[in-house]
């Protein structure tokens, strides 16, 4: 019995040791992650400034053929506004207004490029089928930083929310979770393929 | 149909043959009757030696009319010709007049190059011989010694009557299907190895690639295949196509999609390091049977759409190739898909076949439509994507 006490001792110091190792990994990860949701956020307000950048030349051009859709041009140069004070928000909820407004600014410019569609003048100006490619383009990429980001936040959501994570987020500077960026709600609806055909 | 004229000396060459026949045949009955005295050793020197001196005489009499026989040829060339139009035909008919030319020059080569490597290959087997050896080993030993000597003759000739073929031919072919060329291949074998695309390999052949504008894109295909080890040990590590497209956006930084090596694999490579950092893709089926790493992860998910994913998987599924590998640089999509069989693909007809001979045409214009089919299915790709990409209201 007299022998069992180091051995003990012994074995309780090296559980010590690998659980504090553990936690110590464990931390690292929500903080590799949380650094990652960072450079995701601002990889996304890369591309959302694309975007902003984007919109005054379609207005320009848009104006010419659209007098009578105004209060789109109107909202759009609006929404525009409020999304680039913005850019570079780390807060999760402004994060969260952040995404709802580009969501809207979003849905707005298809809006107008949809109402194009039906102005043969417009469609054919050759600087509005080119900002139409670049706005394809930007919105691809939007799309791409939406879903890198989203994945960043799905890791660091999932190291804060499986034991010990609970315990170390508030310590790893991660007790907020940052929001989802999810696609605007008029894109995620069912698709009718008789409008495609 | 031309008139055949003997050239002179035909009536020498062939009491050479016959002459050279019958004295191999004496010589073999001396040697059998040696080695096994009586009539077993009498009978067995006469007809087997019979036999090998009529073979003699054959090849000898067909070497000789091939080389001083004007207007002779094994094939009909014309009735292949009918076929073939405009710039092609007239190609085809100058390779054709190429080829009788070196068939001529492999000949005459051959008559001197043929009994040269025949006396090597009798001094190795009297070199190599011990009593009691069979003396009808003799006979591998010459025939050895005869194919070495045309391999000899024919290698240098047949080897630039097939570049020719290739120069003149393939750009013709390829030009029926759109603004496209033939051009020496030059893989971007730094490329590959700076971003693994592939295990490792020593040694890369590519001869041949086809460049020029397809469906509007920038496009160059070429074969590949790398191999490692040489001998007995070479093994190959890649065959198949190399697609290459400048696609129509504005991606930056790279990307490399390969075929996901298991977890030890993946680990391995993850501790290699370098600039591509592993990408997070949201297609479980996708992750599970690639592995994607980029210098960008937003670019990389800006081509790694959902649809792209789809259909990449779709392709690699399909079993017309094995599991595709991407590297896309920039914009510059580049896409290795092997192919089963070892065949190389845009091989030329052999000289001994006429230039315009219809299997080969057919052979190579269906090499053509394979490759064109490969990047057919990399554009589709993409385009599949930008469509699924762009916003709808």
């Amino acid at each position: 019995m007299a022998e069992e006490g180091p051995f003990m001792n012994a074995i309780g110091w090296i559980a010590v040791v690998v659980a504090a190792i553990g936690l110590y990994a464990w931390y690292a990860a929500i903080v590799q992650r949380r650094n990652r949701v960072s450079e995701a956020l601002s990889g996304i307000d890369v591309q959302l400034s694309q975007r902003h950048e984007l919109i005054p030349n379609v207005l320009a051009i848009a104006k010419r053929y659209l007098a009578h859709e105004q209060q789109l041009l109107s909202d759009i140069a609006r929404l525009r506004s409020e999304g680039s004070q913005r850019l570079g928000a780390t807060d999760p909820k402004a994060i969260s207004e952040k995404f709802a407004a580009e969501n809207e600014l979003s849905v707005g410019l298809g809006r107008l490029f949809a109402v194009a569609e039906n102005y043969p003048e417009l469609r054919s100006e050759k600087l509005m089928s080119e900002a139409q490619a670049t706005y394809q383009e930007v919105e691809t990429n939007v799309a791409a930083a939406r879903r890198f980001y989203n994945a960043s936040v799905t890791a660091l959501r999932n190291a804060c929310q499986i034991f010990p994570g609970p315990l170390l987020a508030g310590l790893a500077g991660a007790g907020q979770m940052p929001p989802f960026f999810e696609a605007p709600a008029a894109y995620r609806g069912p698709v009718n393929a008789a409008e495609h055909l | 149909v031309s008139p055949r004229t003997a050239r002179p000396g035909a009536g020498l060459a062939i009491a050479c043959v016959f002459g050279g026949a019958l004295i191999f045949w004496a010589a073999l009955i001396w040697a059998s009757i040696r080695n096994k005295p009586g009539w077993e050793g009498i009978l067995t020197g006469v007809f087997a030696g019979g036999f090998l001196a009529l073979l003699i005489i054959l090849g000898g009499l067909s070497l000789v009319v091939s080389v001083f026989v004007r207007g002779y040829s094994s094939r009909p060339a014309q009735p292949e010709l009918a076929a073939v139009q405009g710039d092609l035909a007239q190609t085809l008919a100058e390779l054709e007049a190429i080829r009788k030319r070196t068939i001529a020059q492999i000949n005459l080569s051959a008559v001197w190059r043929v009994p040269i490597c025949l006396a090597l290959g009798y001094v190795a087997w009297t070199v190599t011989r011990k009593p009691g050896d069979d003396p009808t080993e003799i006979f591998g030993f010459l025939f050895l010694g005869a194919c070495a000597g045309y391999a000899w003759a024919a290698h240098r000739l047949e080897k630039a009557y097939r570049r020719l073929y290739k120069q003149r031919v393939l750009p013709k072919l390829a030009a029926q299907f759109g603004a496209l060329e033939w051009r020496l291949a030059r893989p971007p074998l730094d490329d590959f190895r700076r971003h693994r695309l592939f295990p490792e390999w020593d040694d890369c052949q590519s001869e041949d690639e086809i460049a020029g504008e397809y469906r509007g894109l920038p496009l160059s295909v070429m074969e590949l295949r790398l191999t490692k080890g040489s001998g007995d040990d070479e093994k190959t590590i890649f065959h198949g196509i190399a697609a290459a497209l400048t696609l129509p956006r504005g991606l930056r930084g790279v990307t490399v999609v390969a075929p996901d090596r298991g977890v030890f694999g993946n680990f391995a490579e993850r501790l290699r390091g370098g600039p591509c950092q592993p990408v997070r893709l949201e297609d479980p089926a996708f992750e599970k049977a690639f592995e994607v790493y980029a210098t960008d992860q937003v670019a990389a998910r800006a081509l790694l759409t959902p649809a792209f994913m789809e259909r990449f998987l779709a392709f690699a599924k399909s079993g017309r190739f094995g599991a595709p590998v991407a590297l896309v640089q920039d914009n510059r999509l580049l896409m290795a898909l092997s192919v089963g069989g070892g065949r190389n693909l845009f091989e030329p007809p052999s000289y001994l076949k006429p230039a315009a001979a219809r299997d080969a045409l057919a052979q190579l214009t269906g090499d053509l439509e394979a490759v064109l089919r490969a990047a057919d299915a990399v554009i589709e790709l993409d385009f599949a994507a930008t469509r699924a990409a762009a916003p709808t209201p």
